[in-house]
Formats: structure tokens, sequence, C-alpha cells
């Protein structure tokens, strides 16, 4: 396998008069688990539907697996935004199907198939037709046919919408599996956190355009902390007075205070400060989460409006 | 290509193997011919009822009565039935001729239960003379409604005379003297008398008359009958391989029908399955199981698999009916009508109709979102097929006039045209019918290709069905 498992170049695609995608480049390594991130509309799944070969991009280039998609198709899992079943199918077929259409052999496959849906607790199911289940177990045979052939590659466009709680960590679970034995996994999401909890690597994208490639070691770092979280024992005060300390404000937790660092002052040195002035039941430096990020990057490429129409955004989710 | 293939037997599977197809395609036609043989036998061997009694005939000098009496003895109604048949075989082919569907024809099951059957006939004719004291109109009527006797008839004496036809003409003559010279006859009959008897009585107290009138005119009412009686020709269609001396004008009326049978199993299975594909393409966009699919394989792949798949649907249904149709002519060893070639073009005009239907269905299925919207894009498309249900009948009868080879060259008619024209009696021009299916093959290889642009947008668009405009646009995408 290359080291990249999917490379985009400057790829750029246009319906109409609208840019869904806007000369986006970048590299998903061989291994990784990648969360595709950015907003309802940003230009996820058109991205994803170029990197499946299914739409061509205007311009720019896409290679998976180290050739285009349509080469690689029984290598690639995909569970699409937009799925669905053959209703009057049964289960079994309709898995056994897809399963064939990916060049699985029949040799072993009903064995494959039966232990996959009991691995996701419908052990009971193959029999019966997908319009027989519920929505929450169309979505699981869905996730099952993405992954029935064993791909190298998996892209998933949201798996985790409409799922329930239970389901969304049976799903987050096997995803983690698929990447530990070595699978290359690439997700979008718009909820944000799901993302921060699952990936080693994040794409951030917003309009079609990238607003960040990084992993999330390197996304801490870069964005360094700059507010500290301090929980006075006697309600101490006087946090205000410490040097380097812009603003201090109450948190929401009624108990704790803010103090918002101006860009010169390091850290550890203001939280020394913060215990010097007396005893503390805690005092923490708070990290940055991936929706505040992105919304601070929103901010520095397009100003302070389309930032708060993407915490608008975010805060719907 | 084993994705092709993959593809293709399941559209072909989902699609035969359930009750509603094999219910639609095989045991409809089968319930049909059950419910036909049935009805057959049963009217077949059904107990006909007796017409015995007694007629009273108004009548003063006795002419009419003796040719009543003649007209009921059972060797005039014998003959008299066979007449009826041969009136019945004319009218059927006439107007199968005139493009009448089967349900539409004017012979009823009663007229065939008339002309075949017939229980005991056993009538006594009285004579009841109008100038004798005794008579009452009144009297009479009154018997028939106590069913003391089957009917009473009276006859004007002017429908006797011989000259009656030329009064007949007299349009331009007053109301009140057409009245006069009514040319009906007075019936009235028992309530107890069925309505198939009733037309017995009419028709044998109509053929008395005209035997009256005869007998008047000095003629013999038997030699005359048989000199209006137009002699049967002896007819041999001069083949390269001899001489055809089984021909007769009914048969050949009947083979003039065998062009629209193979444009109706043409149409029959390519329509069909190319609803089916219609149906299952709109299916799998609805469903959302597209984008599943396209993971899978190309959009290309995906068409031709459904088209193949369908094919295959269409292919078992013509069969079906072809085989049906072919064992029927062998039974009545009329297989002689079909010549081998038709059967050869059958299958070549099948495959260049339904890749054309089909390219048709796949690009309006996948560009729309339900069957509502593909009716909308396919109404102007199923007006330019419907051409030749049409004229199929001028086309049969000058194969190789203007109309016909005009419309040979447009697809999607170019198929049922040719196939109404290569199995109707005249030769088409030797080289028309390779040319004709090189250019329509032609059309299907440009037609596949605009469909398969169109399938390939069409099939992740949803919301509102495509413009024309838009559908052209689609083509320029890469």
């Amino acid at each position: 396998m290359p080291n990249s498992a999917i490379d985009i170049q400057s790829v750029t695609k246009s319906f109409g008069s609208t840019r869904a995608v806007n000369k986006l480049s970048l590299t998903v390594p061989a291994g990784s688990l990648c969360g595709f991130l950015g907003p309802n509309g940003a230009g996820k799944s058109t991205t994803i539907r170029m990197i499946m070969s299914i739409i061509y991009p205007d311009s720019g280039s896409i290679e998976v697996l180290g050739s285009s998609a349509l080469k690689n198709k029984d290598r690639i899992g995909y569970l699409p935004e937009e799925r669905g079943v053959y209703r009057k199918m049964r289960v079994g077929d309709f898995l056994k199907y897809i399963a064939h259409l990916k060049g699985v052999k029949t040799s072993g496959l009903d064995e494959r198939i039966s232990t996959w849906l009991k691995r996701v607790e419908l052990p009971d199911v193959e029999r019966k037709k997908c319009e027989e289940l519920s929505k929450g177990m169309q979505q699981k045979v869905q996730f099952l046919a993405a992954i029935i052939h064993e791909p190298e590659l998996l892209i998933l466009d949201e798996p985790f919408s409409g799922l329930d709680p239970v389901n969304t960590e049976l799903i987050r679970a096997l995803i983690d599996e698929l990447h530990r034995s070595g699978t290359t996994i690439i997700f979008s999401t718009h909820i944000l956190h799901q993302a921060e909890q699952l990936c080693d690597r994040i794409f951030l994208i917003n309009k079609g355009r990238k607003l960040l490639d990084a992993t999330l070691q390197e996304i801490r770092e870069t964005y360094d902390p700059r507010t500290i979280l301090a929980e006075p024992l006697d309600g101490t005060s006087g946090l205000e007075n410490i040097p380097g300390v812009n603003t201090v404000s109450l948190h929401t937790d009624g108990r704790s205070f803010e103090l918002e660092l101006d860009g010169n002052t390091h850290p550890q040195q203001v939280m020394h400060d913060i215990l010097a002035l007396g005893p503390m039941r805690s005092v923490e430096l708070r990290r940055l989460s991936l929706d505040e990020v992105f919304v601070r990057l929103v901010h520095e490429d397009l100003g302070e409006k389309a930032a708060a129409m993407a915490r608008e955004e975010l805060s719907h989710v | 290509m084993s994705k092709v293939r993959t593809i293709a037997w399941r559209e072909f599977r989902q699609t035969v193997f359930r009750p509603v197809f094999l219910l639609a395609i095989i045991g409809i036609p089968v319930g049909i011919m059950v419910v036909l043989g049935l009805a057959g036998y049963l009217m077949a061997t059904q107990e006909e009822p007796a017409l015995v009694g007694t007629i009273a005939l108004v009548d003063g000098n006795g002419e009419l009565t003796d040719a009543l009496r003649s007209e009921l003895e059972p060797k005039s109604i014998e003959a008299d039935q066979h007449r009826k048949l041969e009136q019945m075989q004319e009218q059927s082919v006439e107007q199968l001729r005139s493009g009448g569907a089967p349900g539409q024809f004017a012979i009823t099951p009663n007229d065939m239960t008339a002309a075949f059957q017939r229980g005991e006939v056993n009538i006594t004719v009285d004579q009841i003379d109008p100038a004798s004291e005794s008579y009452d109109e009144g009297d009479l009527k009154q018997l028939v409604r106590e069913q003391k006797i089957l009917a009473a008839v009276i006859v004007p004496e002017h429908l006797l005379e011989p000259n009656l036809t030329d009064r007949d003409d007299a349009e331009a003559e007053s109301e009140d003297d057409a009245q006069e010279r009514a040319t009906s006859f007075d019936l009235f009959v028992a309530p107890n008398v069925d309505n198939d008897h009733v037309s017995l009585i009419e028709d044998r107290v109509g053929q008395a008359v005209v035997r009256v009138r005869a007998s008047r005119a000095g003629l013999d009412p038997q030699r005359t009958l048989a000199m209006f009686k137009a002699p049967r020709s002896a007819t041999r269609r001069m083949l390269e391989s001899g001489e055809d001396t089984s021909e007769t004008e009914v048969m050949r009326e009947l083979k003039q029908m065998i062009p629209l049978v193979f444009m109706v199993l043409l149409w029959v299975g390519v329509f069909t399955a190319g609803q089916h594909l219609l149906m299952s393409t709109i299916e799998e966009k609805s469903n959302r199981v597209m984008e599943v699919l396209l993971s899978a394989v190309s959009p290309m792949q995906l068409m031709v698999g459904k088209i193949f798949g369908h094919g295959a649907v269409g292919l078992l249904i013509t069969g079906i009916y072809a085989s049906v149709g072919i064992a029927a002519l062998i039974a009545f060893a009329a297989m002689k009508f079909i010549e081998p070639m038709s059967l050869l073009y059958l299958g070549i005009y099948f495959f260049m109709a339904y890749f054309m239907i089909a390219s048709l269905m796949a690009a309006v299925g996948s560009a729309v979102s339900d069957i509502r919207e593909a009716n909308t894009l396919m109404t102007p498309v199923m007006l330019i097929v419907m051409i030749p249900w049409f004229l199929w009948m001028p086309i049969i009868q000058a194969p190789n006039g203007p109309l016909a080879q005009a419309f040979s060259w447009i697809p999607p008619m170019t198929p049922f045209v040719m196939i109404l024209r290569v199995s109707a009696d005249e030769p088409v021009p030797y080289w028309q019918i390779p040319a004709t299916i090189i250019w329509g093959y032609v059309c299907v290889v440009a037609m596949m290709w605009i469909a398969a642009k169109i399938f390939r947008v069409g099939v992740l668009m949803y919301g509102k069905p495509p413009s024309p405009l838009q559908l052209i646009k689609w083509l320029r995408y890469s």
C-alpha cells in the first residue's frame, strides 16, 4: 500500500454558479483514522463523492490507493450520506448482493454475513425483508454493506447520523476496531466532538475550502490554550492582579473563574502565581475544543460575521 | 463483466420470481384460455331449449303460410345456420381489418350460440284469414299473452309485392308515404319464447316473405337464391417452392393479421420489460440505494446490467407468448402462415426495439423521483411509439408505400414498422431490411450513449424533475 491512501490535489467542483469545492488539497495517510469535518454544506459529501469517482472534479486530481477509485472500488468501503436498502429484499440477500458487487466470492460469504450480523446485534434478521427492520437496524445493515468485503479504505459519510446513543457507541467501537486492524478510515461529520474522540487526524473545511489539516496533537500545540480555570477554596480574589491576565470572569458553574491570558504570558507562570494567592480546589489549563478551533479559523479566514454564523450552526448540532 | 452479470441476474430474479409477475405474465393468459375453453365446453354440452308450438299467421290466400311452412322445415333451418356462419366469418375478418379491438366486436356469444346450436324446432303454422268474421287481432294477441300459441304474425299485403324495392329507395317522399310503405311486419311473441327463438321466427318469416315475392314475380325462389350467390374462388399463391392451393379468401384475410400479431408480440415484450426497468430505477433512487451501488459499480455498468436483466424479462415474455401462438398454429395446422424468416426478424427487431425503449426508460427513470414525473417525461415518447398502432393497417396494405418506407427510418418506430412490413405479404426491397437493421442498431448505440450520460447525472439528482433543456445540459457534463 502506498504511504497515502488518498491524495487530493487542488480539486475544484462547481454546480451551476455554486462552487462546492474550491482548490482543495489533502492527503490521507495509510492506516490513519481521519475526521473530515465542517458544517452542513461545507462540501464534505461532494469531496467524498469525487473521491469515490461517483462524480468528477472540474479541475485537479484525485488518487485513491495509488490510482483512481474506479479501479479500486472493490478495495474501498463506502457508507454514503444518502443511504438506503432494497425494501423488498431480504437482509441476507442484500448483503450478499453488495458483497458480490464488491468482488467477494460466494464461498464462505454466508458465514461472514451471519458473523457480522451477530456482531451488530442483529442475529435473526437474515431472512427478514429490509422493510421489516427499524430505521436504526437498517442503518446497521447499511454499515455492514460498507464493510462486508473487508476494505483497505473505509469512507463513512456521517456514519452516526440518526443513530441512538447505544448504536452510536456500537458503531464507534467497530470503527475503532477496524482502524486498529489496519484499515484506513475517513469519516465525515458535522458533529465535531465525535471526531475529537475518535480521530488521529482532522481535516476541517468550510464553503469548499480547507481551513485545517493536522493531527490532533498538532492542533493542540498550534492552538495554544490561553484560558485558565481556577476554583479557589475560600473564594479568594485578586486573580485580576496577576501579571499577564487580561480578563477574569465567573465560569458558568458559579464557583470557578476563567482567566484570559494575553499573548506573551506563559500559562505555567500564571498558574504558579494563582497557587501563590491562596488555597485552590483546582487550577486547570483549558484546551480549545474543535468547535472553538473551527470558529476561530472561520473568524481568521472570513471575519467576525462568518464566525458568528459558524458558531450559530455549531450550536444547532 | 461479472458485476454487470450480477446486476442483470438480480434484476431478472427480482422481477420474474415474484407472484405478481407470474400471475400477470403467465397466469392471466392461461386463465383466459382456461375460462374460454370451459365456456366453450359448457356451451357445447348444454341442452338448448326446444321450440315446439303453433304460430298464427294472418294470411288471406295461404300463399305466405305455405312459404313459412317450407321455411320451418329442418332442412331450411340447417341451410340458414350454414349461411349465418359464413356471414359471421366474413364479419369477423372485416372487423379485424378495420382495427376493432377484440372486445368491441359486434358478434356476441349469443350470435355464436344462435348460429351453432339449436334445440328441437317443431312449429305448426295456423293460417288465419283476416276476411273471416271470427278474426280479431285483440283475440290473437290474447292467445299469445296466455302462451296458448308461440306467436302471431301479421304481414302487410304490400310487403309481399315484388316491386317493393322501388318504393324503398324513394327517400324524398313524404313521411306519411314512407310510413304507409313501412317494410316491417308485426310479430307478437309469447313471454316464454327466448330471444334466440324470436330471432329464428323473425328470420323464417322474413325468408317466407322473400319466397312469396319471388313467386309472384314469376321466379323460382330456389333458383333465384342460387343465381344471386357469388361463386367462391379457388385461389393458388404461386410460391418459389411451388403452388400453394390451400389459400381461401378467409385464410388470406386471416393471414393479413399475422403482421399485427408480430407487432403486438414485440410491443408487449418490449414495453412490459421497459416498464419494469423504469420502475426499478425509480425504486433505487427513491430508496436511496443508488449511491451504495455506485460505490461498487460505475453508472454505465449499473445501467447496462439493469438493461440486460430486464431485456431477459422481455425475452421471456415474448418467448412465452410466441410459443403459445406457435403451439396454437401447429394445433390448427396453420403453421404455414408463418415464414421462418419472420421469427428471425422478430428476434432482431425485438433487441432493436428493446434497447431503444430501454435506453429511454433508463434515462427517464434516472432523471425523476416518482412514477408521476416519469409519466410526464414519457408522454411525448409514447405518442411517437404509438404511431405504428394507428397506422398498422395502411402499412401492411402497402408495405412498400411512402408511408411505410418513411416511418421505417424514424427511431424508435423503426423496429415496429419493419416487423409489420417484413411479415406482410408483399416482399420488402432486399436492401431495405439490412439497411434499416444497420440504421436501427446505429440509433441504438446513439440512444444508449445519450441515456448513459443522462443516467450518470440523473441518478444522483433529487428534487424537481429536469426540463428538456436541463437534460441537454447534462449531456455536456464530463
